[in-house]
Parts: structure tokens; sequence; C-alpha cells
């Protein structure tokens, strides 16, 4: 059961500056930015332990290389060795990253805010762009 | 704060340098950091003693946007106050002003 009523765009509008900030994060880095947002959608279904993202040997190149960053943001600072940086350095530009990255980590604490509160932690699609 | 009020932090329920307040947020962001189901009608009373829902919802787009963003900054290696402490980046423009 949530513990506030209304949607997670409902609940940010009750103090107009978060839902403000949260607008303006969604349109230019979780959405928007220079990193591809196919792959940052896949890293938030990872966050949200979406089932068919959870076997990594099923992706390869860029789209594993973004979810082994993930995992390491999310679980295991440490995985971001210098051999993950490597890699990293060899497929994306500086900007992509600092934007993926960036992307990855708001993600994860709206998501863990959203559970917080009773949510799911992430919309259903017809409730995602609207939210 | 002072040092030992960070000492305190990772045991702050029974520390005695926080007041009820402070201890309901610190454990409102604990939840949410680790245990995000684990915030049940106890908490979010508690936490009603102290807040409005208003300030419930800001504080917790804080924490959350901290926490995210700290987990980013753990795998670039940057230790706080490593990179540009001496200037003014990362400061509102209100602090910068002032």
């Amino acid at each position: 059961m949530a513990h506030l009523p209304g949607t997670a765009a409902e609940i940010r509008g009750r103090v107009p500056a978060v839902l403000e900030s949260y607008e303006f994060i969604r349109a230019n880095v979780l959405r928007g930015g220079v990193a591809d947002p196919a792959l940052k959608d896949l890293c938030f279904r990872y966050l949200a332990e979406d089932p068919e993202t959870m076997d990594f040997d099923r992706f390869e190149g860029r789209e594993r290389l973004a979810l082994d960053w993930a995992h390491a943001i999310a679980w295991d600072a440490d995985a971001a060795d210098d051999a993950l940086w490597d890699r990293l350095h060899a497929e994306f530009s500086e900007q992509e990253l600092v934007d993926l990255g960036c992307a990855i980590g708001f993600e994860l604490g709206q998501q863990h805010w959203r559970r917080t509160i009773g949510l799911p932690a992430r919309d259903e699609p017809a409730q995602a762009s609207r939210s | 704060m002072t040092e030992r009020d960070y000492e305190d932090l990772l045991d702050f329920e029974s520390s005695d340098r926080f007041g009820e307040r402070q201890k309901a947020a610190l454990l409102y962001t604990s939840m949410l950091v680790w245990n995000p189901e684990g915030a049940d009608e106890a908490l979010w009373a508690r936490l009603r003693q102290h807040f409005t829902d208003e300030q419930i919802v800001e504080l917790g787009s804080f924490v959350c946007l901290t926490y995210g963003q700290q987990r980013v900054i753990k795998t670039w290696g940057v230790g706080h106050g490593e990179l540009l402490a001496d200037t003014t980046a990362g400061l509102a423009p209100s602090k910068v002003e002032s």
C-alpha cells in the first residue's frame, strides 16, 4: 500500500520545486542527453530488476558494458575497476559516460524513493509518459 | 556538525547526539538507501510526528538525488573534495554571489 496518495508525478507535485527539478532531469538526462536513450532504458529496467535484463550473458557490446556499469553503480562500486573503465572508454565518449552514469544514478535514486513510498520502481508503460 | 556527530551517524538510533526529528530523518534516509520496502507504517507514523507530507516529499527527493549521484561518483574513484575543491563549481548561484 502506498504511504502517500496519487501517482509519482502527483506526489512530486505537492512540492513544486521537487516536480520542477525532476522534470528538468527527466527531460535533459533520463530521456535527453548524448547517450543512447535505449541504452539508458535498458539500465533502468535492470535497476528495477526486470527479469529480462538479469542475465548479462544475453547482452554484448555497449549494452553489456552499460549493464556492467549499472551493476557497479547500484551494487558494487569496486566492480568499476581499471578493466571496466578501459572497456567503457573504448566504447563511449567521455560525454556519453558522464550522461549515462548520471542517468543511472538519478534513476537509481528515484526508484528507491518510489519503493520507499510504496510505489512500483517504475510506472507501467501507459503511465510512464505522464510521470 | 562535529567529528563526533559523524562518528555517531551509523548508530544514530542509540546516540544522544541527535534529536528525535533528526533520527526520524536519518531512519527515512537509511530505509531509502538500504531497504525501501522496509519503510512501513511505523516509519511513516514516526515521520509524520515531525514532518508534513510536503516536507517528507522534499526530504525524500533530496536524499534520492544525493544517494544516486554518490553511487555514480563512487565508481569514478573520486573522493569528497578531491576535484575543484578550491573553486565555486557545484555551488548554487546564490552561494557563489554571497
